[in-house]
């Protein structure tokens, strides 16, 4: 069972230490008295070496192929946001020109969403649902 | 956006560490090469120009831990769906820089991926609890004992294959 709370307080120093390269006698000293720290010395010693081991040299065409699928997703991005503008363009001329109409008659509204002519009513909701479900979907993120 | 220039400068700087961690949390070559590539393609979509130069490491080491964890899954799918052929896929070499380098590879390839993410970005990295925490999208609480955990499994499989500490640090 872990004792959570059983923390070496060198534990920390033991890892910057390895980290800077500054590993005092001291430190080494408390390391072999300490399991803790031993091994964290050990594993972190380790691990450093397999992480020094060689990878190939920087290549030209992955950097090209990089930068070029960067920019197009960022076309995309940009082609993605000014669709966003216009669909709420489109909704505010369709609440504006809804609200003017309101404001000439109200009752051609009231006769239109109580189902004497609902084909208009249906289009826009499923316009509504299409631009809000078009959004989600080209909402990704890192 | 990254000018062209500053971001070589950067690859040049972080390619082959983030290369070295994606390799040895992934454990195949093939994968890993896909997943560094996509980092740095995320890295130049969303990267904030006021990021400094460790936030910027940071943010690119975040972004491969999000898409090894995506490997990941995507790798456990394929496997209930079909038995994949175990030589399809290079191993990440083993070699390293001292002598316990292979046997110590191969003990790290038995952790989970998550436990060999943790070792690697705190003792390799060198990266604080709270920014681990980050990164893996775990409790920064919970950082420390799943560290210690990792560690210990770690030596444990080690001294299965008949691996001895040190007191010192040192192994035999």
């Amino acid at each position: 069972m872990v004792n959570r709370n059983r923390e070496c307080p060198f534990e920390r120093q033991v890892r910057e230490a390895i980290a800077a390269g500054t590993l005092t006698e001291e430190l080494k000293q408390h390391a072999t008295g300490c399991s803790e720290c031993a091994e964290t010395l050990f594993v972190m010693s380790e691990l450093r070496s397999l992480g020094g081991t060689p990878e190939p040299s920087v290549q030209e065409f992955e950097i090209q192929r990089i930068l070029l699928k960067a920019r197009l997703q960022r076309e995309a991005r940009g082609a993605s946001k000014l669709r966003l503008l216009l669909n709420g363009l489109v909704l505010s001329l369709l609440f504006i020109g809804l609200g003017a109409a309101a404001f000439v008659d109200w009752s051609k509204i009231e006769n239109l969403l109580a189902g004497s002519s609902p084909l208009p009513v249906l289009i826009a909701a499923i316009v509504l649902v299409l631009l809000v479900t078009q959004e989600l979907e080209t909402g990704d993120i890192a | 956006m990254l000018c062209e220039r500053s971001f070589r400068a950067f690859y040049e700087q972080t390619h082959g560490a983030l290369r070295a961690y994606v390799s040895r949390v992934v454990g195949n070559r093939a994968g890993a090469d896909d997943i560094v590539q996509e980092s740095y393609v995320r890295f130049l979509v969303w990267a904030r120009e006021t990021y400094n130069q460790p936030q910027m490491r940071a943010f690119l080491f975040r972004i491969a831990s999000n898409l090894i964890n995506d490997y990941g899954r995507q790798i456990q799918k394929e496997k209930r769906d079909v038995r994949v052929d175990p030589e399809s896929t290079e191993a990440v070499a083993t070699e390293g820089n001292s002598a316990l380098s292979g046997q110590f590879a191969r003990a790290f390839e038995q952790l989970s991926e998550q436990q060999r993410a943790l070792l690697w970005l705190a003792y390799v990295e060198g990266y604080q609890h709270r920014q681990i925490a980050g990164m893996l999208n775990i409790g920064q609480g919970s950082v420390r004992v799943l560290m210690y955990r990792a560690r210990s499994r770690l030596v444990e499989v080690l001294k299965g294959m008949g691996v001895e500490r040190k007191t010192n640090g040192e192994s035999k």
